[in-house]
């Protein structure tokens, strides 16, 4: 395979990575925030006492794990303007998808943390007269959050590599950018290769980092 | 007037019947020992104490206030959960499986009561505490991790702990049954020594021997029920039912 890299069009064209990089990052931090508060009152929704919580909670979760990402993209860009007349630009519009797609993870994450937690160790919290706020905070989630690093840190990064679905919508992040630089330029291979790369340079350090916070904890107990 | 009293305590789980009219009173300063086969309810009696299991009909009082319910408008209803918190803060308990936070040193693990709860400074706490894991053995430990400890030591830092509240009734579900036999001894120790305080005691055990030696009354129960209740001498040597018999003869051999 005689193929003739060019590796000159990213030194050219490094400005559209950038540009797309900061787009990308905009989606992450919009659909991050809102999957995070959404997420954790999710998780305390199912595990509320009163099923009128815990049902809604429930579905929320179910419906939005059994429905692709990209539906539900698609469907908040064009279908929800049409019903209830509230419309978004496209960032916002994949902002909000993702994040409201995510937060049906989080939830399950956080959730299961919670739960993983021995039945015990709140007695014990109980019996020292610990209130539910106060066993929540001081017992239960400094464990739980142990639990969930792993799987939190898996399912952020899922949520970055997700962000390529704005490209759908023409939202200009990182996967955009580069089709649109492809068609002017012609380069897929390098483009392509060179988008992998940066993938991989934002998200393995935060799986490095959750790496070494279990190595610090597991020393710590 | 008695600490604990507990009047025609019945709870069950679903069918299961496990407590079926239970009665009895803890003096102050008693230490009484609750024996039984397993299922027999004595654990599930203990945990009602200080309502780690609610129950379903009969009262529990603690000095005189009722536990874990009030009266609406002629109906029981659960009580506020502050005062719940309340009250068992008056009660101490160790548990068979001892439940330290792990993620807390043994030093932390006793003041986070103190401090959280009581909301007491951290320098009081951590004296008092200091003296407290000095008196269980395990002044060295402060610092450790609650797995770095043998079964023994978790359990008398598991005591500490609960001492740590200065409670006025210490409850004691099954302290020993997890551990090795030869870590059996120094926990019972640290009991011995807490009861030659005056310590208010309810020990849910299957040490006979501490019992004999400890107790003031030892209760036996059996399907959900006290069958017998008395001095240890009486229960132990000289046992009315034949069910006591026969238990003692199997926990003996």
């Amino acid at each position: 395979m005689g193929y003739d890299w060019q590796f000159d069009v990213l030194s050219e064209y490094w400005i559209v990575f950038a540009q797309g990089a900061i787009v990308t990052a905009q989606l992450t931090a919009l659909a991050f925030a809102l999957a995070l508060a959404l997420g954790l009152l999710l998780a305390f929704g199912r595990l509320a006492e009163t099923v009128l919580v815990r049902a809604p909670a429930a579905v929320y979760v179910e419906l939005f794990r059994s429905t692709p990402a990209l539906v539900q993209l698609v469907w908040i860009y064009y279908a929800m303007p049409i019903l209830t007349g509230i419309k978004f630009n496209s960032l916002v519009s994949v902002g909000i998808g993702l994040g409201l797609h995510t937060a049906a993870y989080y939830c399950e994450v956080f959730r299961a943390g919670i739960l993983a937690v021995e039945r015990g160790q709140l007695d014990a919290a109980k019996a020292v007269g610990m209130r539910r706020s106060q066993l929540m905070r001081r017992i239960v989630l400094p464990q739980a959050v142990r639990q969930m690093i792993p799987p939190f840190i898996n399912e952020t990064a899922s949520l970055i590599k997700l962000t390529t679905l704005g490209s759908v919508l023409a939202v200009n992040e990182l996967l955009h950018a580069s089709n649109n630089l492809i068609t002017t330029t012609y380069r897929p291979l390098e483009i392509y290769t060179a988008l992998a790369i940066i993938f991989a340079v934002i998200i393995y350090p935060i799986v490095y980092l959750s790496r070494c916070l279990e190595r610090y904890w597991a020393l710590r107990s | 007037m008695p600490i604990i009293s507990v009047r025609n305590l019945h709870k069950r789980y679903g069918k299961l019947h496990v407590l079926r009219g239970v009665s009895l009173d803890v003096e102050p300063g008693e230490k009484l020992c609750v024996i039984g086969p397993s299922g027999s309810g004595k654990t599930t009696l203990l945990r009602c104490m200080n309502f780690l299991e609610t129950y379903d009909e009969g009262e529990i009082h603690f000095e005189g206030k009722l536990l874990g319910y009030r009266d609406r408008g002629g109906k029981r209803v659960r009580d506020s959960e502050a005062n719940i918190a309340r009250l068992r803060t008056q009660m101490g308990m160790v548990f068979q499986r001892f439940h330290l936070w792990p993620h807390m040193t043994v030093l932390e693990n006793v003041i986070e009561g103190p401090v959280v709860v009581l909301g007491e400074s951290r320098k009081n706490a951590r004296e008092i505490a200091g003296a407290l894991l000095q008196k269980v053995g395990l002044g060295h430990k402060c610092d450790v991790y609650p797995s770095k400890l043998s079964g023994g030591q978790m359990q008398r830092a598991a005591i500490a702990r609960a001492l740590a509240m200065r409670p006025k009734a210490m409850l004691f579900d099954e302290p020993t049954s997890a551990l090795d036999p030869e870590l059996v001894g120094e926990v019972l120790e640290v009991m011995k020594a807490l009861a030659i305080d005056g310590t208010t005691m309810v020990v849910v055990t299957h040490e006979i021997g501490f019992a004999r030696e400890v107790a003031d009354r030892v209760v036996m129960m059996d399907e959900g029920q006290i069958i017998e209740i008395g001095a240890p001498d009486e229960v132990l040597q000289r046992p009315a039912q034949a069910r006591t018999r026969t238990f003692l003869s199997r926990v003996l051999h």
